[in-house]
C-alpha cells in the first residue's frame, strides 16, 4: 500500500471521529430537523472536511480549526439565540400561520414560497387528506408543517369520554439482542433482580429474547431470538 | 452550560493551535531567510557546505512544518534545498542563486499568509 493511500485512510479516520465530536457538541437537533444556522454549518463542515481527504498535500489542521471555529461558532449562536427573542428572528426566523381559522391565508403562502400542491403534499404526510379538518397550521422555522385539527374533526380523548385509563409509562428497552440495558432499568426504577423475576415467571433467560420492553407498570413485550441456522 | 463550556475549550484549541502554527512558521521562515542570505553572500568565497546545512536543516522542519503549511510548498523547498546543493558542489553560481532566490520567494509567502491584511483575508 503507497504512502498516500496510508495517508488517506489515516486523515479519513481522524476526519471521521472530529466531525462526529463536532456534530455531537452541537446537539441532537442537528441530526433532524434543523435550524437555518445548523444547516449552513452542517454544510460547512462536509465541504471543509472533504478538502484535506481529496488533496492529501492540504495540512489537516487547517481543516480541524475550520470545523471547529464553525462548532464554536455554531454553539455561541445557538446561545445567544436562546437569550435574545429578536436575534432568534433574524438568525433563524419565525413560524408563519398558513392556515388561521379554517381559512389559508394566500398572502402567507406566497411569501414563505409554498405552493397548494406542497401544502396538501405537507397535510398528507400527517394523515390529513381534508383541508376542510384544519382549524390552523404553521409552517415551522425548520420546514415542517404543524397542524391543529378542528375540534370536531379530533379523534375523541379518554377525557371527553370521562375515562381515565392507567398510565404506565413510555415502555422502554430493557433486553437488546439478549443484552440487559440497565439505563432502561433504573429509569423505571428497577434493577436486574425485578427483571429476573419477571422473566422467571415467563420462564425466560435474557440470552433468549431478542427484543423486550417493559413500563413502570411491569407491562412487558417480549420477542424471542430468532434460532440462527 | 455544558455547551458553553465545550464552546470555551474548542476556543482555547484553536487559539493554541493558531498560536502555534504562526509561531512555528514564522521563526523558521526567519531562519530560512538567514540562512539563504548567507548562502547568496557567502557563496564559494568559504569552504564551508552552507547549502547541505540548509539541505539538513530543512529535512528536521519539514515534519512539523507539514502540520501548518500545504505540502506541496514543504517539497518545492526540500526539492529547490537540493538543487542549491549539487549547485554549491559543481560552483554554479547562476542554479544556486535561483534556488535561493525562489526559496525566499515560497519563504515570504508563508510569513504573509501568517499576516492580517486584504489580501491575504479576500
Amino acid at each position: 500500500m503507497g504512502d498516500k493511500m496510508l495517508k488517506v485512510i489515516v486523515r479519513t479516520v481522524l476526519m471521521y471521529i472530529f466531525v462526529t465530536i463536532s456534530v455531537r457538541l452541537m446537539g441532537k437537533r442537528q441530526i433532524g430537523d434543523m435550524q437555518p444556522t445548523e444547516l449552513v454549518v452542517t454544510l460547512l463542515i462536509s465541504e471543509i472536511a472533504a478538502i484535506p481527504l481529496q488533496d492529501v498535500s492540504q495540512p489537516v489542521s487547517i481543516g480541524l480549526v475550520a470545523i471547529f471555529m464553525l462548532v464554536l461558532l455554531e454553539i455561541l449562536a445557538s446561545v445567544i439565540i436562546m437569550k435574545n427573542l429578536r436575534l432568534r428572528r433574524i438568525f433563524s426566523g419565525k413560524s408563519v400561520a398558513i392556515i388561521k381559522n379554517g381559512v389559508i391565508d394566500q398572502k402567507a403562502m406566497r411569501n414563505v414560497r409554498i405552493t397548494v400542491f406542497d401544502l396538501v403534499e405537507m397535510l398528507r404526510m400527517q394523515g390529513i387528506f381534508e383541508l376542510d379538518d384544519i382549524e390552523s397550521a404553521f409552517l415551522e422555522v425548520n420546514g415542517s408543517l404543524s397542524v391543529r385539527q378542528k375540534t370536531e374533526k379530533s379523534p375523541l380523548t379518554p377525557k371527553q369520554l370521562g375515562l381515565s385509563p392507567a398510565d404506565g409509562g413510555v415502555p422502554l428497552t430493557v433486553i437488546s439482542d439478549g443484552t440487559i440495558v440497565d439505563a432502561s432499568l433504573e429509569y423505571l426504577g428497577m434493577n436486574r433482580d425485578d427483571l429476573n423475576l419477571i422473566l422467571k415467571e415467563k420462564q425466560k433467560s435474557p440470552k433468549e429474547i431478542f427484543l423486550m420492553t417493559l413500563n413502570k407498570s411491569g407491562e412487558s413485550v417480549i420477542i424471542d431470538k430468532e434460532s440462527e441456522k | 452550560m455544558k455547551r458553553l463550556i465545550a464552546a470555551g475549550v474548542i476556543l482555547v484549541l484553536v487559539l493554541i493551535t493558531s498560536t502555534l502554527g504562526i509561531f512555528m512558521i514564522n521563526s523558521t521562515a526567519i531562519e530560512v531567510e538567514k540562512r539563504i542570505k548567507q548562502i547568496q553572500s557567502t557563496a564559494f568565497s568559504d569552504s564551508g557546505k552552507r547549502a547541505e546545512n540548509f539541505f539538513y536543516f530543512w529535512e528536521q522542519k519539514r515534519e512539523l512544518m507539514a502540520v501548518f503549511v500545504n505540502h506541496n510548498e514543504i517539497d518545492e523547498i526540500g526539492r529547490l534545498a537540493a538543487k542549491m546543493v549539487s549547485a554549491e558542489r559543481a560552483k554554479n553560481s547562476t542554479d544556486l542563486f535561483e534556488a535561493a532566490n525562489e526559496i525566499l520567494f515560497i519563504v515570504r509567502g508563508l510569513k504573509e499568509d501568517e499576516q492580517f491584511s486584504l489580501y491575504t483575508l479576500l
